[in-house]
């Protein structure tokens, strides 16, 4: 789970600032409401974005891509996944695709011995142990590799076995900090815009 | 945290074990298909049971789909699933299914099919509730019908045999072009009940519209719609002649008479300046996406040929010889 916090000191505008300091507890979440909204929408854009564009390890290894980051998009739009309080609006992705936006992720294996990371596209998206006995998979002696005979009756490596493996963070994986600023502006504009027009 | 939605109504859901097929199931009502967890000839409780358990892991993020598969997969060989003859002491009459195709329960086509299934349709019912509130409607009017999952094969592709999204868009009553309709627009329940003779429709206002869809909804920000010319209608005066104005808005309403014209003005101006260089950020971060789409398009030959040779570095000797 991953959480991103948005406050209005963070955006930039004295004079937002000034207003939000003139009000009690409701007028500050109405308005963290709409700054969480938009900055909700510009991330799901951003992972719809990037679930359309990168393909690099499924392309790699000549398989289909598994709309991971696609899943990601839709965890972000999910109803709760923002909410809004006096203080800030918060942004939680119930995805794991997410977490190395903001920081280094080391994943070590929790049921198994080791990690089988997919280095054939039979394999790519697939837990070995799906494929285990319908693939006949093996461990070759002396290798760190799960594979199968292919149709020649020759080795094919299918997972590499790791003891743990770190993903380093990439912040591109979600929007960076003045898009989240303008996002929160826009969200604060729209939002002004329509209680001026209730006066 | 929230409650979240997706979650929530989920879990509302109750367990349906069912000899139907899919087409029987679609003769069943919208609300019973809105509050079951059912999957065609899935006759075991406990399998949908499973199923239900499994769905609502990745709702919480705390599995991915892969994760999600294997333990669904698991669960089916537990019970004693075999798809030529179903579970054991099954009474009901379900014909044999081919191993590994759709009707295949234990199939990963069929495990990934439901589980997509459920798990965006959790999740669109969420992104409607979370879409209609009252600031969401102002400043996000409309959706939009946009791809979100990548397909193989996508519908209305000579290869598919299949009738495309903006075909079916018409024939539920939306004007052709770019599929935007505001959204109380009655044309989201009718993609979503297949008007035009649909069958694989799922019966719902929210995507996915139909099994396998890739397609998802992108929010239609409020200056958008006014250009492309959507009649907006004026929450604000009708929640002021409702006397429904929230605590809030009124409060920010009130704050802003106080500080005076020239506060707002300098305000706005200055969040317009913020929003724009936002927008431009975006607009390279689109950029820096598309660039780097087209570099590892270009390099895919080249790094498939490293890739081959990494892995047969990893081979034991004499197979490598």
């Amino acid at each position: 789970m991953s959480t991103l916090k948005i406050s209005i000191s963070d955006i930039g505008s004295p004079e937002l600032t000034k207003l939000m300091d003139s009000l009690s507890g409701n007028g500050r979440v109405s308005m963290n409401e709409a700054i969480g909204a938009e900055a909700q929408e510009l991330t799901y854009e951003h992972l719809r974005a990037i679930a359309a564009a990168r393909h690099a390890t499924a392309q790699k290894l000549g398989a289909s891509p598994t709309n991971f980051m696609a899943g990601a998009a839709e965890a972000v739009q999910a109803a709760g996944a923002m909410e809004a309080s006096a203080d800030a609006a918060e942004i939680t992705i119930d995805h794991p695709g997410v977490a190395r936006a903001l920081r280094d992720v080391e994943i070590r294996p929790t049921t198994t011995k080791a990690l089988a990371i997919p280095i054939d596209a039979i394999a790519y998206g697939r837990r070995a142990a799906e494929l285990w006995d319908s693939l006949k998979l093996f461990i070759p002696k002396g290798t760190r590799i799960i594979a199968m005979r292919g149709e020649d009756k020759k080795i094919r490596p299918l997972y590499i076995l790791c003891s743990s493996v770190t993903q380093k963070q990439d912040r591109t994986l979600l929007p960076s900090e003045e898009e989240y600023r303008g996002a929160a502006a826009r969200g604060a504009i729209a939002y002004l815009q329509r209680v001026s027009r209730l006066n | 945290m929230a409650l979240n939605h997706a979650i929530a109504q989920w879990r509302s859901r109750k367990v349906f074990p069912t000899e139907f097929s899919s087409a029987e199931l679609r003769t069943m009502s919208r609300e019973f298909r809105q509050r079951a967890v059912f999957s065609a000839r899935m006759t075991n409780a406990d399998a949908v049971k499973g199923l239900a358990d499994v769905v609502d892991e990745i709702l919480q993020g705390k599995i991915d789909m892969a994760t999600g598969r294997l333990r669904l997969f698991r669960k089916l060989k537990q019970l004693g699933y075999d798809p030529a003859v179903g579970f054991p002491q099954d009474m009901a009459d379900v014909p044999p299914a081919e191993a590994g195709s759709l009707r295949d329960l234990s199939s990963a086509s069929r495990i990934d099919l439901m589980l997509e299934t459920n798990v965006r349709m959790a999740q669109g019912y969420g992104r409607m509730v979370a879409g209609n509130t009252e600031a969401a409607r102002y400043a996000f009017p409309a959706w939009e019908l946009v791809r979100v999952y990548w397909r193989q094969v996508p519908r209305g592709s000579e290869e598919s045999h299949s009738v495309g999204w903006q075909r079916r868009w018409t024939d539920a009553g939306g004007q052709a072009g770019r599929m935007i309709e505001l959204k109380d627009s009655k044309v989201w329940q009718a993609l979503g009940d297949g008007a035009g003779g649909y069958d694989d429709a799922l019966g719902n206002p929210f995507p996915p519209f139909a099994f396998n869809s890739g397609f998802g909804w992108k929010a239609v920000p409020r200056a958008e719609c006014v250009k492309l010319g959507l009649e907006l209608k004026d929450e604000g005066k009708r929640q002021k002649a409702e006397g429904s104005l929230l605590p809030g808005d009124a409060e920010v309403a009130d704050a802003l008479t106080k500080l005076g014209p020239e506060f707002s003005k300098t305000l706005l101006d200055g969040l317009e300046d913020i929003a724009r260089k936002g927008e431009d950020a975006t607009r390279t971060a689109r950029r820096r996406e598309y660039d780097r789409a087209r570099s590892d398009l270009a390099t895919t030959t080249e790094r498939r040929e490293a890739h081959r040779a990494f892995v047969e570095s990893l081979l034991p000797k004499e197979e490598a010889a």
